[in-house]
Order: structure tokens, then sequence, then C-alpha cells
């Protein structure tokens, strides 16, 4: 066996499991008994004084008891009848879509087969497979009251998240809580515990109307019957909820065992703790919280993870804590979890929201800078080190390290502190499908008073996904202007491999919906600008249309190269004669020396700026990379990449068909 | 008349605790012989798959003829022998013929992944991926299925040998079962695909 113990931590949760439920029995026992010896000291004077364990013999007593027992069963069973249904229903409480058999989507492909592989390993036949396509935490959960009528309900983010060993994990976890009957426990325990809240509420009814009815009729006839009332209503009352509280704990602590249960029987059916503890991890550091149902508390013992945010002790918590689960495991499990990321995050995980890494695109545009500031000549043919890959760009960073640092540091506190800086349930809400859709339109309405906005949004048309959808929005408006305009394209790029997701009619619904937004009110911004070009460069048609080349040389486009170097230059500089030379040394590349250079333009509409890109855009690719460095020289030469030049920037390059670097902002 | 009473629970609990364990008996000897029909039906499932798969890359990998060959013939060995064992589950050389032609089948796909490596057109289509997948969630299906019957005849034996459970296994013929043993260490593992 790979890793002894798992059968033994098995035998452990289970002997666990026994006691606790003995322990509840016991109790449910001793309120009995409490409310009986309630019901002796009450009618102690009219049954000539018997001894406690007399009266309980007595018919009195009996009848005490029994009633007791008939209010807990049926106080029970109600809540019973309510829990046992089959589990696609709760499934459809908590919004979840059914998944397909013979899906063709690859991400639910390998879902079902995950879960196919599972009911293999584990025995147990497959249950129905429900996915909720909202949810971006990691979380899944089994319902339903017998194997047979199990549901499996897994959050979209755990199927993005979590790699295949790790879902697979997550899976063998839900399995074995349909494998040992841990939903009918647990529905059993739930429904024991209602019946002693019965218990409680009848005391508080009795409560209430003694006093009511004292309040009314104060004749002295009632007075003692009232008062007698009055004192059985207020020790029903306190024996019912001091008996759910401690109910809860052992609950509680119940469902904790069959959680180390579930882990250990992970490990059995894939026999590998390094995709569980995977998971786990993930979960740790990202949350499971599920967010789009009002349900999670109710849902949370069913969970993978914990599902609501509400926990005040750890007594009542129905997981175990994660680094307890993760050690559990295997031990020193967590430990090297720890160290793989400390040394994957800064690739992998930090800089996910912008594709090469930051500081490859600061060396690019100081390669650009001091290529433009040598020579200029046969350049236009050299590859530019921002269209280059990364690895190539690092050389030039070498070379102009001490003129880069700054911006190199800059981008490098940007990648780590732009997720930081990213509220969690914001970031996670751009890895759902309808999440990111919200978010373009969010980020060209976030500037509007309030009616104007639900007045824009009214112009969208109806749709699950891509319609307006209020409660998102009202998630990610405010976010948005906490953050900062500097983080709206890094947000978007966050947002991405879920707009990528979309169908081909979605995406096209997409960018004729945010194209509605930008023009109702006739006039476009640099951002809403670069926003359209960005999605429909991504997203739309033309992706994949191949742009013919209609200039081999800069003449023809002159005027159109001025105009964008003149807005670059203006943007790159503070004063006007700054500008000047900033936008001169830009030009200098593309004229010879003989023609005298123009000034810089005052004034660039969008639409020009639009028309200009179109028309560089059918400039030869081997002509395009020196524009880009240009570009860059300009926005660059202050030293720091401010929003507005990092979005004219972006602009640039997607119109012209370029793939953009990160920069610093 | 109070002796009675106690006799008669007493015999009663004995009874049910009696029925328990045979009940108990049943449901885990059912358990692991599910998990060994699941290994019949994956095997089938993944020579099913295979011919699919060679199918669509022929297109692209017209210079590697040999590797696809090679992996239809290591396919089709398979399903001699699995048809072979099939007549008769007991006899172990079949069982043990079967073993090793799963295990050439394994490295015959082995080869072809790493062949497939240099096409990248290969690995981008869609209909090569979904087939990659059904394939190694079969590999895994096979892996599962062994060691859910397995795992299943553990407890199955733990629980026939205990007392006072092993009176009544000798009592119902509830004989002890062993387990699978692999024919070698590399059918231990599915092939990883590396896409």
């Amino acid at each position: 066996m790979a890793h002894p113990g798992f059968f033994q931590r098995q035998a452990h949760a289970r002997r666990n499991t026994s006691l606790l439920v003995f322990l509840f029995l016991t109790a449910v026992a001793f309120i009995t008994l409490a409310v009986c010896l309630v019901g002796y000291l009450v009618t102690r004077s009219e049954s000539s004084g018997l001894a406690f364990q007399h009266w309980l013999l007595s018919n009195h007593g009996l009848l005490t008891a029994v009633t007791v027992v008939t209010l807990i069963v049926l106080g029970s069973l109600l809540r019973w009848v309510d829990l046992a249904g089959g589990g696609d229903r709760v499934a459809k409480m908590v919004g979840a879509r059914p998944i397909d058999p013979d899906t063709r989507d690859s991400d639910e492909r390998k879902l079902r087969n995950i879960v196919e592989e599972m009911a293999i390993a584990s025995g147990v036949s497959v249950p129905e497979l429900y996915v909720m396509d909202q949810e971006t935490g990691i979380n899944a959960f089994v319902a339903g009251y017998t194997p047979g009528e199990a549901v499996m309900v897994v959050t979209h983010g755990a199927i993005i998240q979590l790699s295949r060993d790790e879902l697979q994990g997550v899976v063998a976890h839900e399995f074995s809580h349909i494998f040992n009957g841990d939903m009918r426990l647990n529905v059993r325990l739930i429904a024991l515990l209602a019946g002693i809240l019965m218990i409680g509420q009848i005391g508080g009814f009795l409560l209430r109307a003694s006093f009511y009815r004292g309040h009314r009729a104060g004749r002295s006839r009632d007075g003692r019957a009232q008062a007698a009332m009055g004192i059985i209503g207020l020790a029903l009352f306190v024996i019912g909820y001091v008996g759910v509280f401690f109910g809860r704990l052992i609950q509680a602590a119940v469902s904790r065992q069959r959680e180390m249960l579930a882990d250990a029987s992970s490990v059995q059916f894939t026999r590998n703790p390094e995709g569980i503890a995977g998971a786990l991890f993930k979960i740790g550091m990202k949350g499971g919280y599920l967010d789009t149902t009002s349900h999670a508390s109710d849902m949370n013992h069913m969970c993978f993870g914990e599902s609501a945010r509400m926990k005040f002790t750890s007594l009542l918590a129905s997981h175990p804590p994660i680094d307890e689960r993760i050690n559990a495991i295997q031990p020193g499990m967590l430990a090297r979890l720890r160290s793989r990321l400390r040394d994957t995050e800064p690739g992998a995980d930090l800089y996910r929201g912008s594709a090469p890494a930051p500081e490859a695109g600061a060396a690019g545009f100081s390669g650009a800078a001091s290529d433009i500031l040598g020579p200029v000549t046969g350049k236009s043919g050299r590859t530019s080190p921002l269209a280059s890959s990364p690895e190539k760009a690092i050389k030039p960073a070498r070379k102009f390290s001490d003129q880069v640092g700054t911006i190199n540091r800059q981008s490098e506190d940007f990648a780590l502190r732009f997720l930081e800086r990213l509220p969690a349930t914001f970031r996670n809400l751009l890895y759902t499908r309808a999440g990111a859709a919200q978010l373009c339109y969010a980020m060209l309405i976030s500037e509007l008073p309030r009616p104007q906005q639900t007045e824009r949004l009214d112009l969208l048309p109806a749709h699950p996904v891509l319609g307006s959808q209020p409660d998102l929005l009202e998630k990610l408006l405010p976010a948005l202007k906490t953050i900062g305009d500097g983080v709206r394209f890094p947000a978007l790029e966050l947002a991405m491999p879920a707009l990528r997701k979309l169908d081909p009619e979605e995406r096209e619904m997409l960018i004729t919906n945010v194209r509605k937004l930008v023009a109702a009110d006739n006039r476009v911004t640099l951002f809403e600008l670069a926003l359209t070009s960005f999605l429909s460069r991504h997203l739309g048609d033309e992706a994949a249309r191949v742009v013919p080349v209609r200039y081999r040389s800069y003449k023809p486009v002159m005027p159109a190269l001025q105009r964008l170097l003149s807005l670059l230059a203006r943007a790159g500089s503070t004063s006007q004669a700054d500008s000047e030379a900033l936008y001169r040394e830009a030009m200098a590349g593309f004229m010879s020396r003989k023609e005298g250079s123009e000034p810089v333009l005052e004034k660039v509409t969008m639409r020009q700026l639009r028309e200009a890109l179109t028309a560089l855009n059918g400039l030869s690719p081997l002509l395009k990379p020196a524009i880009i460095d240009a570009c860059g020289h300009c926005i660059t030469r202050d030293g720091k990449v401010d929003t507005r030049e990092y979005e004219l920037m972006r602009l640039v390059a997607d119109q012209m068909d370029c793939p953009m670097p990160p920069l610093a902002v | 008349m109070g002796t009675t009473i106690i006799g008669l629970i007493v015999i009663a609990v004995v009874v049910f605790y009696l029925v328990f364990i045979y009940n108990r008996l049943v449901s885990l000897r059912n358990q692991f012989k599910n998990g060994f029909a699941q290994i019949d039906v994956q095997l089938q499932r993944r020579h099913d798959l295979i011919p699919n798969l060679v199918e669509a890359a022929k297109a692209y990998l017209t210079h590697e003829k040999s590797t696809l060959t090679q992996v239809m013939e290591a396919r089709n060995n398979a399903v001699s022998a699995q048809q072979d064992a099939a007549k008769d589950p007991g006899d172990g050389t079949r069982i043990q013929r079967l073993g090793s032609a799963e295990n050439l089948l394994t490295k015959a796909l082995a080869n072809f992944y790493a062949v497939a490596e240099n096409y990248p057109e290969l690995k981008a289509n869609e209909t090569i991926q979904q087939l990659m997948e059904e394939l190694s969630s079969t590999e895994n299906r096979v892996a599962f299925a062994r060691q859910a019957y397995n795992d299943g005849v553990m407890s199955y034996n733990i629980f026939r040998e205990q007392f006072p459970n092993n009176v009544i296994a000798g009592m119902f013929a509830f004989k002890e079962t062993t387990q699978l043993e692999l024919e070698s260490p590399e059918a231990r593992q599915a092939p990883k695909v590396a896409f």
C-alpha cells in the first residue's frame, strides 16, 4: 500500500462517529428526562408526593414521557420529510444546471469522466451530475437520501481552477459521502435537532401565551394556572434551546469526523494524496464559499469545504481546519505544497493576469528606446522585442539594465500587488462567463451616475448570460471604483479565459452589446475605443482574419503615422516643447533627413485615430514593429506609464494586430 | 414470566445480529465482484476507442505509418487475448496473456503519444483531444476497477475472518478470495498523456 494509514484513519473516523452518535442519542434521552422532571415538579402537589423515579413509572409520568417522545419524533419527521427528498430538488434549489451525459464541452466531459472513474473506484453507481455555472469558489457537494437518488453538484470554479488530479480528489471525497451514507446520517441528525428545537418552540409559545393572557385578564382564579403555564413554558424553552445548542455541537463534530473519513476515502479511491491535498490547498488560498446562493449555510455540512463565511467558533464548524485536513492526509504535505507554491507563484499565479512577464515588457520598451535613440537604419527588418517572446526580450534588459531599473521594479511591484489589490469576490467573478461579460459592461458605465447606468443597461437585450445582471453589476461597480482605472485592462485580461468560453454567437452578441453601450452617448472615449478593439481582436470574427498587406513603405501612411505619434508624444510628455522634441525623435525613423519635420499636431480626434490605425494596419508586417517601438518610446520616456498611456498602447497594438506586452501602471 | 421475556429479547437480538452479519457478507462479496466485471467492460472500451484515435490521427501522421500500425497490431492482439480470457476466466495463463497484451498496447500508445508530440496540428485537433481524454479516462478506469476489486476483496476477507463472522461465513460457504496481482509494475501506471 503506497500510503499506509488511510484505512486506519477511516476506521478511526468511523469509531468517533459512533461515539458521537451515541452521545447525541444520550442527549435526546436526557432532554426527555428533563422535560419529565419539569412535569413532575409542576404536578407534584397533586400526585401525592411520590419520588421522581416512582412518578416516572406512574401513569402521569409515562404519559409525559410518551408526549415528549412523540413531540420530538413529530418534529423530526416533519423536518425529515422536508430533507429526505431526492437530491435533484436540492440541486435545483441552489440553481445548478444538470450536465448532459454525452456533453460535448471538453471541461464537462472531463468532469463526467472523472465522476465515472470514481464511481468505479468506489463501487457506487454514477450520481446525477450538476454544475453551478455562476459559482467561482471551489466547492462541491452531494445531496440525496440514498445512493440511488444522489446528485453531485460541482461549482464552475472547481472545474476550471483545479487540475484533473485535484478535481478527481474532490469528486472522490464526495463519493465517500455517498458510499458511507453521510447524507443519511446528516439528515437524521438534523431531523432530531429539529425535534428538540420543537420542544423549545412549544415552550416559547407557552411562555408568550401566558404573558398575553396574564395581561388581558388578570383574574385571580386563572392566576395560578397561568403562572404554572409560564414556568412550564420557560423550562421547556430553556431545555429545548440548551438541547439544540449541544445537539449542534455534536452534529458539527460528527460532520467533521465524516469529512476526515471522506478525505481518507478520497485517498483510498484515487491512491493519490496529492490530488485532494492540492484541491484543499487551493481552497485554503482562494476560498470555497458559495456566493450566489442563499442556501450556503444550509448546505454547509454537505460541501467539500466550508460554504458559508459566518462561522464564529471552531466548535460549530462543519469541516476541520484545512491545514489539519491536509496534514491528516499526509504529514508534511502542507509544507511541501507551500514550498511548491513559492517556486511557481511568480511565474504562474501572480502574473496570470498579464500573459508574458511584465519584466519582459519593460525590457522590450527599454530596448525600443535605445534603438530609436541610436542609429535607425535597417531597423525595420528586425523583430521588435515587443512582439518577440519574453526570453528574447530579456537580453536587452540586461544590456540596458541601468536604464530600465526603475521601470523594472515598478512592474515587478505592480505584478505582485495587482492580484492582492483585487478583492477576492471581484477576482472570482471574472472567472465566470457571466461575471466576465458583466465586467465589460460595468467598465463602460462605471463613471456614470446611477439613473443613467440603468438607462444604459436597458439597451441590452435579455439573455441568461449576456443580458445585464444587476446583482453581479452590484458587486463589480463599487470594486471598479475603488481599485481605479489602472487595473481595467489587467482585469479584462483576467476575464479573457472566461470570455473565450462563449460560443461564437454569444461572442458576437457581447461585442454588439458593448458597441451599443459605447454608442449610447454619441461620443467615443479612448478607453471605449480600446475596449471595443480589444474585444473584437480577441473574440470577434476578425480574430482569425488575415489583413491584406496594402502598403510596403511608410510614405503612403505618413499622415496616419503623424497623427498617431503626435497623440502619443503629447500623452508621453508634460510640456509643449517636450512633446515637440519627443515627436521629432519618434518620427525620425520614418522620414529621410531632407524632409522638414512637421510640428506636432494639436488635436487628434478619436475618429481620426481609428482611421489612422486602420491605415497603419495595412502596412507590411515587417514595417509594423518600428511603429510599435516608436509608440513605446513615447510613452515610456518619462520613466512611467500611466493608465491613459497604457490604454493607448493597448489600442495601438490591438488595432495593428501585434501582441501587447503588459506595462507597469 | 419476566425471565421468558428477557430470554425472548436476547434471542431476537442474536438472530438480528446473525442476519446482519450474513447480509453484510453478501453485500461485500457483490461489491468486489462488481469491480471485477468493470475491468472487462473498461478493457473493451479501451479497445473500441483506439481505432477511432488511429483513424483521426492518420490524416496528420502520413509519415508515421509504422507507429500507427504498431498501435493497431497491439490492439488486435489485446482484443483476441481478451476474447480468449473471457472463455475461461479462471485460467491463470490466459489472464496472464491478456495482461502482457495490454502492456504491449500501453507501450505502443506511449510511443504514439511521443510521436504525436511533434505534430502541433494533431495536438490542436479537437476530436483527437477528446479521444485522448476518453482514452486516458478509460485507462484510469481499468486501474480503478482493479483497485476497487482489491479493496473490496480486502474488506471482504477482513470481515469474513473476524469473530463471530467467521462462523457464519463457514456455515454459508463464503470463501476466502485472493487479490488480483499485477503482471508487471508498469501496468500499475496509466501512461501520462503529456499534452
